[in-house]
């Protein structure tokens, strides 16, 4: 389960991105997953970049950045400055004004919380992306290349998820799900001002009690492949 | 009247059908309960005012084969007792009598055997028991098992459903928008005194979409693939669908235009 979850993906992603600007005109999109703790956030995203990598340009690859992989690149200086180089210049203004009026009611946010809006502000700009977590939703609203998607369901599904995925006995399963789910509220709430169940922050919200990982990444994956005109690259029509 | 009637009787028509393909071949999207009663498949469309619900239960309609059923005409069959009885009595007596204890259970006193809420709920039974239906609000979410049935809620910015309304029935932007804001406040109401349930919650819908960022056809794609996924049945393309004569019995002539929005 999340094999394709891995920081050195991520790593290989970030060091391509500089030369794609020269030589991808082509808008690709990226994805944001919000998600209640144990609606299937990572194992969506994992399918869903499945799914839409025959639909990638050659040359890239549908990377996955969760919460630990964004931390990842925050913490290490060479990717976050291998990230800044591609950054296009017309974007810079923009991107700095974004964030200054994000948290304009917040000038004393942790620097942490603006850098981590700053990377993923162009790791969603540079496409063929999903993001799980850390208010990127919130984040990239302003971009037209970001499909945005809430993953819920009810407490007691997730509860049961959780005890087969961590192996956790039913009082550790529920008290984790009301931490996390706490954890996640509170930080759109305190930097950003928002309310993580309000429906108009995403495109899409999917409850995954009756519909399987597989059938809700095909679902947001046909959705993606409509809105913005995806076609199947060469090998693939070929097969 | 006449058409809501009408109505009945086609969808009563395409049940005898289906029953008689049922003997040869499953159909796919039934679900059976543990007391032996079948349900769907349904497509059940909650929506906030002006966010599109009744064009989107249109063109699923269409692209499926299965008559819609709006909110308007579900109160029209409920309030009315030769409709309501023509339809409730295509129900076996044993799946009936079964419903009786169910709607005890969930609404206890509330409810006095004659009284409309009483025919709305047999009403929205009986069109998810019977299934192959889209039914547009009054609640039938909350009703029959989710298995049964596609569950969708539409919404939008206040300010894109406000535009449409104006649009729609020319009104000043001001004036639309309290429309708009009075109508969700008054179907909120409903669930609430009702099923004593918070309209919007994500946990009774399978999908909520946002139709500000989606096309028409995008949207309705999106549901259809849900129907599919979900439910197993598949719809028509595009290019076969739509019928005008469906589209006519469809429209309740009698309803009010702000209230099939």
């Amino acid at each position: 389960m999340w094999n394709n979850i891995k920081l050195q993906q991520c790593i290989s992603h970030i060091n391509c991105l500089p030369q794609l600007e020269t030589n991808d005109g082509l808008i690709q999109p990226s994805i944001t997953i919000s998600r209640m703790t144990g609606s299937g956030g990572r194992t969506v995203a994992s399918k869903l970049a499945d799914c839409l990598q025959s639909y990638a340009p050659s040359e890239r690859r549908w990377t996955i950045f969760d919460r630990n992989l964004i931390q990842k690149v925050l913490e290490d200086h060479h990717l976050s400055a291998r990230l800044a180089e591609f950054l296009p210049e017309s974007g810079t203004g923009t991107l700095t004004e974004i964030i200054s009026n994000m948290f304009k009611s917040q000038p004393s946010a942790a620097s942490i919380v603006k850098q981590s809006v700053e990377t993923i502000w162009k790791l969603a700009e540079g496409g063929c992306v999903v993001l799980v977590g850390r208010a990127a939703n919130v984040i990239t609203a302003g971009l037209n290349n970001v499909f945005h998607v809430r993953l819920a369901g009810t407490l007691e599904k997730r509860v049961a998820r959780v005890e087969t995925v961590y192996d956790f006995d039913h009082p550790a399963a529920l008290r984790y799900i009301k931490s996390e789910d706490m954890a996640k509220k509170d930080y759109l709430k305190e930097y950003f001002g928002r309310d993580i169940d309000d429906p108009l922050l995403y495109d899409l919200v999917i409850n995954t009690d009756e519909l399987s990982y597989e059938k809700a990444a095909r679902l947001i994956a046909d959705s993606i492949i409509r809105r913005f005109d995806l076609e199947p690259h060469r090998e693939v029509v070929a097969a | 009247m006449v058409s809501t009637l009408k109505l009945v009787e086609r969808q009563l028509a395409m049940v005898d059908i289906r029953r008689r393909l049922e003997e040869r071949v499953p159909q796919p999207g039934r679900y059976i309960t543990y007391e032996g009663i079948a349900f769907g498949p349904c497509l059940l469309i909650s929506r906030e005012c002006g966010s599109g619900g009744s064009l989107m239960a249109q063109l699923a309609g269409d692209r499926l084969g299965w008559n819609v059923f709006d909110a308007t005409i579900v109160d029209e069959i409920a309030r009315s007792a030769h409709v309501h009885q023509r339809l409730v009595q295509s129900v076996d007596e044993h799946v009936h009598s079964n419903w009786e204890q169910t709607l005890r259970d969930l609404f206890s006193d509330d409810l006095s055997d004659e009284g409309y809420l009483r025919h709305l709920q047999e009403v929205l039974m009986t069109l998810g028991h019977h299934g192959n239906v889209v039914i547009v609000g009054r609640g039938a979410k909350y009703l029959l098992p989710s298995q049964c049935a596609v569950r969708v809620r539409l919404v939008a910015p206040l300010e894109t459903r406000a535009k449409r309304v104006a649009e729609r029935q020319k009104l000043p932007m001001e004036v639309a928008k309290s429309k708009v804001r009075e109508i969700d406040k008054e179907r909120a109401a409903f669930a609430r005194k009702v099923f004593q349930k918070d309209i919007g919650s994500a946990l009774y819908h399978d999908l909520i979409i946002n139709t500000s960022k989606f096309d028409e056809g995008q949207a309705s794609d999106l549901v259809l693939d849900a129907v599919k996924q979900k439910l197993g049945v598949d719809s028509l393309p595009k290019t076969m669908a739509a019928s005008p004569l469906s589209q006519k019995i469809n429209s309740s002539p009698g309803a009010p235009v702000d209230r099939a929005i």
